[in-house]
């Protein structure tokens, strides 16, 4: 009998150390958006309820809002749960994983992605929104709606991305195995390639039918948890997307207002001071120098307009302020390389 | 439903568990339900043939049975003949249609256009039913021994049931014999750690040798062999040796899953290969390789055939009947055919040389014990094997050809770097391939030593147990071939 505990104890230990073993491999060989946050998996490292603000939407959501100056500058604790083409569908789901361990006073939604026709583009980009999301009835959820054709068999490299990724371990770089969400979820890069403006068109285009409807959901979430819903629209420069996302954003205007959701459409207000020369990191995307305008700008209204305690003096966000040093030091050495180069 | 499928990793444990869990009376019923899943998962229409080659078997056993009650030895003779020759014509009748039809259709077609005869035979699009050949000679290894009166006819269906279909071995063997199998089927199987655990490091090997080595072996030897027009002589000769480890690894990974499996039940199977490359002739290759395909052809057609017993002459075309047999069993083609009948050839100009042998190896006094010796056999064996690999790759005319391009290697012998490119490997899964090599070989080494590596390791202290288990896992989860964008590919040996 006793032999018998001992190797149902020893069998159980065994799997648990393969299980260790399991998540530290799987840690390091998942993909990573290189120098990037890494925003959805690090989501998760930041303690539950910490959050103020949770800001969600494609690239464009990450390219104009930077978390930690919003905490350095403004004591406000955020995070870009961001990630590459990211869909209203896909924002959805996200922000209903997100509130099972954060209760953010303001939901902050980037609307470039509203014109898309589609539930995700590609399958890369939906890998960027879904692979790090935990397991759990959201992602179950989640991948029964977006990927309704595939089998449980098909799917299931994308409950467990490890199948996918195990393949990297040849492509491996130092990112891979030091990780920390000092970024959380921001973006840090001042590479520059100057932009022309985008004429302001004067038609509205209506919000396709399929977004309406997730939409639709993401309000009713914030409502029913008490959060604040807030649109806004990155800056972006003249080309046929940016047209047509401008347009909708026309729309977004109206359908915000009927709703009672503020909406931040800076390229219209202007107010934001944009050099199109020097605040681009691309043709889609902010820099550093454009991020650093809209967020200090966002955080100003958002003050004026919401009460958001400055939590610099609490003993639980000690860490943010390690973060914030850190963004300040890698943002010196960044003007630092540019200035040399 | 294949070994290296989710599927199976999901199967095989509730299997086992259930297994374990009921009632011993109620163990066969369930095994046969599981084992008829297990096939069904591939097309359940195959289950009808299956079933139907056990039937008739089954019912042909009980008729020899009754036969044997036959007082008079002529007509006791004559029934269990018929008897026999109904299993056989029957059950080799199903096999001709669904794997032979359309290769004889064509070769008849094609004859006979030679001699101005314009033919067409009705083709029929059938999809080779998995483990046809394995099961085929498994019930006809039942029937004879029945005949032989080796073993007693089975009484019970069920059990004589799951003994063709027992899901470890249905779909690439061991060819199991009736006598060892079949009389475990009233065992009562304990649950037995060490067995369960040993079963189970047999089964991570073979995931190692199949998912890891045999996987990127298939990368090199695939890039190459597909596209050998535009190939270096070089790269097809080390493609060609590769092949015959990839061939080697993939085979003996399903078998070792196999036994494993039926270990982990506490059901004891025969072995399929021990250490093949070894092996210091290429009659000694033969008893080391597919050992149960070997035993079925000795046993069922070598002997019956006459064997040795009959001459020189006879010994020697009795060798050649079995290897084309055995090249055609290997699968409906003539390069199946070619590669049978070059081991056979092997074998006889072999003992045509045994004369020519004894007299160099007299003239230079060489010793036979000394290892440079025996190394010098495997590595001569190796080569007559590896030879007869390339028309088991490749059809006869491409297997001409890349005969040819290594006969005449003239470049490519010192662009190292271009050719492992060319071969699809970089130097990150080279040194995995090389890595895991080495550990096929040291496996095969202690086996060839008798060594039982499985034994030494479970002797060793929990700390190195668990690194090697750990390594073992995590070894084959990274460095695997699987997951999306792969196309799990069947074991080699299915089709057949």
């Amino acid at each position: 009998m006793q032999k018998n505990i001992r190797r149902i104890a020893g069998i159980l230990f065994f799997w648990i150390a393969a299980f260790a073993v399991f998540r530290a491999a799987n840690d390091v060989l998942r993909f990573k958006v290189v120098d990037k946050a890494d925003m959805i998996h690090s989501f998760y490292d930041i303690e539950e309820n910490s959050l103020d603000i949770l800001c969600i939407g494609s690239s464009h959501a990450y390219h104009s809002v930077q978390p930690d100056l919003l905490w350095g500058e403004y004591g406000i604790p955020s995070y870009v749960l961001g990630s590459p083409g990211q869909t209203v569908p896909c924002s959805y789901y996200l922000l209903k994983e997100a509130l099972k361990y954060q209760k953010p006073k303001l939901v902050l939604l980037e609307t470039y992605c509203f014109p898309r026709k589609y539930k995700f583009k590609n399958d890369s980009y939906l890998r960027q929104a879904i692979d790090g999301m935990r397991f759990g009835d959201v992602k179950i959820e989640a991948l029964n709606d977006l990927l309704p054709e595939y089998s449980w068999k098909e799917k299931l490299s994308y409950y467990i991305p490890f199948l996918m990724y195990h393949s990297r371990w040849d492509e491996l770089e130092n990112y891979d195995f030091i990780q920390h969400a000092w970024l959380k979820g921001g973006v840090l890069d001042f590479r520059t390639v100057p932009q022309t403006e985008p004429d302001f068109p004067q038609k509205p285009l209506k919000i396709p039918k399929m977004n309406r409807k997730y939409l639709k959901k993401i309000i009713r979430l914030c409502r029913k948890n008490g959060i604040q819903l807030i649109f806004f629209a990155a800056p972006f420069a003249d080309t046929d997307t940016a047209r047509e996302a401008l347009r909708v954003n026309l729309f977004v205007e109206k359908y915000a207002a009927k709703r009672d959701i503020p909406f931040l459409f800076y390229q219209k207000t202007k107010e934001l001071g944009i050099d199109y020369e020097t605040d681009f990191y691309d043709d889609h995307h902010l820099n550093t120098c454009g991020t650093e305008k809209l967020t200090v700008n966002l955080a100003e209204w958002l003050l004026q307009n919401y009460e958001l305690a400055d939590h610099r003096q609490e003993e639980r966000y000690r860490s943010w302020d390690e973060d914030y040093e850190r963004y300040m030091e890698r943002r010196e050495e960044l003007i630092a390389e540019d200035a040399r180069d | 439903m294949l070994f290296n499928s989710i599927e199976f990793l999901i199967f095989f444990p509730s299997v086992c568990l259930l297994y374990y869990l009921i009632p011993h009376r109620f163990r066969c019923v369930f095994l046969l339900l599981c084992s008829y899943f297990f096939y069904m998962c591939w097309n359940p229409k195959y289950a009808l043939l299956l079933l139907t080659s056990t039937v008739i078997t089954y019912v042909t056993g009980l008729l020899m049975d009754s036969a044997d009650r036959i007082e008079e030895e002529a007509g006791r003779t004559r029934r269990k003949k018929l008897y026999v020759a109904l299993a056989f014509v029957s059950n080799l009748g199903i096999l001709f249609f669904f794997k032979y039809y359309t290769f004889a259709a064509d070769t008849i077609v094609r004859l006979l256009q030679t001699v101005g005869i314009q033919a067409r035979i009705p083709a029929f699009d059938v999809v080779l039913p998995v483990g046809i050949s394995f099961y085929t000679f498994k019930v006809l290894s039942y029937t004879m021994d029945v005949y032989r009166k080796d073993i007693c006819a089975e009484k019970n269906f069920l059990k004589y049931a799951l003994y063709v279909s027992f899901f470890p071995q249905i779909a690439a063997g061991p060819i199991e014999r009736s006598k060892n199998l079949l009389t475990q089927m009233n065992e009562k199987h304990k649950f037995e750690f060490e067995k369960v655990r040993s079963g189970l490091l047999l089964m991570l090997y073979g995931y190692f040798q199949k998912v890891v080595l045999s996987e990127y072996l298939a990368i090199a030897v695939n890039s190459v062999y597909d596209s050998y027009k535009d190939r270096t002589g070089f790269q097809l000769l080390l493609a060609t040796i590769l092949f015959a480890f990839q061939i080697y690894c993939d085979f003996d990974s399903y078998s070792n899953i196999a036994i494993g499996a039926a270990q982990v039940m506490g059901f004891r199977t025969m072995e399929n290969f021990n250490t093949p490359y070894f092996a210091e002739s290429v009659a000694d290759f033969w008893r080391r390789w597919h050992i149960s395909l070997s035993g079925w052809f000795r046993d069922y057609l070598y002997i019956p055939l006459g064997g040795n017993r009959k001459g020189e002459f006879r010994r020697q075309l009795n060798l050649m009947i079995v290897f084309f047999v055995s090249g055609l069993w290997h699968g409906a083609s003539w390069h199946f055919v070619i590669w049978g009948c070059i081991n056979g050839a092997w074998q006889i100009i072999g003992r045509w040389l045994k004369p020519a042998k004894k007299k160099i190896k007299k003239l230079f006094c060489v010793d036979e014990t000394v290892f440079s010796h025996k190394l010098l056999r495997m590595l001569i064996t190796f080569g007559l094997v590896d030879f007869s690999w390339i028309f088991f790759r490749a059809d006869f005319r491409q297997g001409i050809a890349i005969i040819k391009k290594i006969i005449g290697v003239g470049s490519g012998w010192l662009t190292w770097g271009g050719n492992l490119k060319a071969m699809g490997l970089t130097y990150d899964t080279l040194l995995v391939l090389i890595v895991s090599m080495v550990i096929l070989f040291a496996a095969d080494l202690c086996r060839y030593k008798e060594i039982c590596l499985r034994d030494m390791i479970c002797r060793q202290g929990l700390w190195l147990r668990w690194l090697i288990y750990l390594f073992g896992i995590f070894g084959i989860l990274i460095f695997g071939v699987y997951g999306p964008g792969y196309d799990a590919s069947a074991f080699i040996y299915f089709q057949f």
